[in-house]
């Protein structure tokens, strides 16, 4: 609102028509984003070339050409390590960092809240449980073998969101009861897991620490094949609903029912798709949590608290920032692999202090 | 170890022994290099850590242990009589009140193990009247001493001298035959750490010295940590000829018998992005090895096992599952049935 005031009186007095000044605006928060769009890009094809095993730029580009064209030679190693290790956990990198990120953005937007993110209303904690009990207990609802945690996992945290939605609509659909509910359940997941973890085994015990330091390690074509078909679908829904966003998180509820928007249900729809988001990706990475909190408060300091720019910005950003995280994390002490979750929080957190120190105005709200 | 310390540390212990027959306590240093005066003869204690109360039943002095911890407590197939005895919670969450209800005059639990804060449990049970040592029993640089101080604890150093000379035979037998290797005959191993994929051990663990002295070269020498996860690019390019995994979740161990449950273990252990290019893969030569030789004082024998695997031409004479029973009917009492390495060749 602010901003149509700032935008008006900049019109007055420089004789601009509203409509152009209007264009010009939007058209920065455009460029900001293609620029984020041009790092990925970058991002990617450094993360690419770069690996324990030391490969040449022409080994690698035959490694990935030889697929589509089986005229081009390349070594059986050099496909493995390119097609099997490095591009998964690139894309899974892409679209986790995207998915969190816009999880996180949609979260924060909805519950008009600049705290909240996956981790911090429970779905975390409750794929965290599941994965504990399948690992410590044995005991799985769906999958067999080592699909069992990532089922529970999912399951867990796909209750989790629907428990907080449940409770939320029975209490009113208002964003404190909803973080409230997500604060209680995640108090009792952990000391769920924890009374898990006191019955563990050595054994299980580090399985359970070694799930909950998230890694891209273990990505597949499977693994990023499902989390892309919940992302396909969950995004353009979220997106659809920026102009409802806006007007809850500008003006809040009231301003935003007389607007004609359904707050209850935009709220409980885009809590339940980022809740779904995080879920898929969280099942195959394990916790990565710091890009959810950081990349939507990033891209806000870039293009601003517009939702029709912040989410698919956020996106975007938090793509570059998990791949890069990770191009680190298997580069600066290699052979030894630090898990992304690590330097992301190591890496964001600082960073986003200097942002938050810099800042001139205030770029929440 | 040299066979001198071996000596050396013998007949420190014999000395210290007659002066402790002498008197109504006796003084030692525990892992954590701590002071402690404990009552002798011990007559009642109770023991956290699993392998202080292995050294203990192979000192003879089981009937003396009067509780035990839930890990104790957890395989009863090898502890049989002493995991029945009274529980008094895990190695860091101690029911202290049900410590003091046995009336035991010695606590034992590990005294470097990061999740044990040794001083602390001291301070707890110090107005009982109840003595706290940290025996850590399970790191290769400090086990023998461990020994020696529990074979003086429980009046016994005549059967701890034995149980060291039992381990230092086996090491010097693996010295002996892989001493003639050539650095280019050496095999290339990978080994993983139960915790899960790509976790494995760099120097300082003590799978990485007993890959080391069986002969082997740990593919992850190069790394900075006894613990590391490493990147799965590497494995690959350093193509291991053995895999070994250090199993805490397979289904192996005492009392084990069915194989069926491993073949599956091992499929799904393997089938990873590029393994069935790793020579251990094609040649079959992957391993899982049981925590009753892959951990505690079961390491020992575990290099026995771990040269055998390495190279069989070399160790063609020797059953190292042979070794292990006459180690248990020597030490434990008692044979055991179980797998501890599958495949077991």
């Amino acid at each position: 609102m602010k901003q149509v005031a700032a935008m008006k009186e900049a019109a007055e007095t420089s004789k601009l028509s509203c409509g152009e000044l209007y264009s010009q605006f939007t058209a920065k928060k455009v460029i900001a984003i293609l620029i984020v769009v041009g790092l990925l890009v970058v991002s990617v094809i450094v993360a690419t070339m770069l690996g324990a095993v030391s490969l040449s730029v022409g080994e690698v580009l035959r490694a990935i050409i030889a697929r589509p064209f089986p005229g081009v030679e390349s070594t059986a190693m050099t496909d493995v390590i390119v097609w099997h290790l490095r591009l998964p956990r690139i894309v899974m990198g892409i679209i986790a960092g995207a998915g969190l990120a816009i999880a996180g953005a949609a979260m924060q937007g909805s519950l008009r809240n600049p705290l909240v993110s996956p981790f911090t209303i429970g779905v975390a904690s409750g794929a965290t449980l599941g994965a504990s009990i399948a690992i410590i207990l044995g005991f799985g609802l769906i999958g067999t073998g080592r699909f069992v945690v990532m089922g529970n996992a999912f399951l867990f945290a796909m209750a989790t969101a629907l428990v907080i939605l449940g409770v939320g609509r029975l209490r009113g659909v208002t964003p404190e009861s909803f973080l409230l509910v997500g604060i209680a359940l995640m108090s009792f997941f952990g000391a769920a897991t924890g009374l898990l973890q006191f019955v563990a085994t050595e054994g299980q015990l580090a399985a359970v620490v070694h799930w909950t330091f998230g890694s891209l390690t273990g990505s597949t074509w499977t693994n990023i094949l499902l989390v892309s078909i919940v992302l396909s679908v969950c995004i353009p829904v979220l997106i659809r609903y920026s102009w409802d966003l806006n007007a809850m998180s500008c003006g809040g509820d009231e301003v935003a029912k007389s607007l004609g928007v359904n707050c209850g249900r935009v709220r409980v729809v885009s809590m339940l798709l980022a809740s779904l988001i995080a879920a898929a990706i969280i099942t195959f990475t394990g916790l990565i949590g710091f890009v959810g909190l950081v990349a939507p408060h990033i891209t806000r300091y870039l293009v601003g608290g517009d939702h029709r720019f912040l989410l698919p910005g956020a996106c975007v950003l938090g793509a570059v920032l998990l791949v890069i995280a990770d191009t680190l994390g298997r580069t600066v002490a290699s052979p030894t692999v630090i898990p992304v979750g690590i330097i992301i929080s190591i890496v964001g957190a600082p960073f986003f202090f200097f942002l938050l120190m810099r800042q001139r105005r205030q770029f929440w709200q | 170890m040299h066979k001198r310390t071996l000596v050396l540390t013998i007949a420190l212990v014999i000395a210290f022994g007659l002066l402790a027959a002498a008197s109504q306590t006796i003084l030692i240093i525990d892992s954590a290099g701590r002071v402690v005066e404990i009552p002798y003869p011990i007559e009642r204690v109770v023991v956290l850590n699993s392998g202080s109360v292995g050294i203990i039943r192979s000192l003879g002095a089981a009937d003396r242990i009067v509780g035990i911890s839930t890990i104790v407590a957890r395989n009863p197939a090898f502890w049989g009589p002493i995991a029945k005895l009274p529980q008094v919670g895990g190695i860091k969450d101690i029911n202290f009140e049900a410590v003091i209800a046995l009336q035991p005059q010695l606590v034992l639990n590990f005294g470097t193990h990061p999740a044990v804060n040794i001083e602390e449990i001291a301070r707890k049970l110090a107005p009982a009247g109840i003595a706290v040592a940290g025996i850590d029993s399970f790191r290769f640089a400090t086990l023998y001493q461990n020994i020696a101080t529990l074979g003086r604890i429980f009046g016994n150093i005549g059967r701890a001298g034995q149980l060291i000379a039992f381990y230092q035979d086996i090491l010097d037998l693996v010295a002996e035959r892989v001493a003639g290797l050539m650095p280019e005959e050496k095999v290339r191993v990978y080994a993983e750490h139960h915790a899960g994929q790509f976790r494995s051990f760099g120097p300082g663990s003590d799978w990485h010295k007993m890959i080391g002295w069986a002969g082997g070269v740990n593919i992850f020498a190069d790394t900075l940590r006894p613990f590391v996860t490493v990147d799965p690019e590497t494995v690959l390019e350093r193509n291991p000829q053995i895999i070994l995994q250090d199993s805490r979740r397979a289904p192996l161990g005492h009392g084990i018998i069915a194989t069926t449950p491993l073949t599956d273990y091992l499929a799904v252990f393997v089938d990873r992005p590029g393994w069935e290019q790793i020579a251990a893969v094609r040649d079959e030569r992957v391993y899982l090895v049981s925590p009753a030789i892959g951990s505690g004082t079961g390491k020992f024998i575990g290099t026995l096992f771990f040269a055998r695997i390495f190279y069989p031409e070399l160790f063609a004479d020797i059953d190292p599952e042979r070794v292990l029973q006459e180690y248990y009917r020597q030490f434990h009492g008692q044979t055991f049935n179980g797998i501890f390495v599958y495949p077991q060749r």
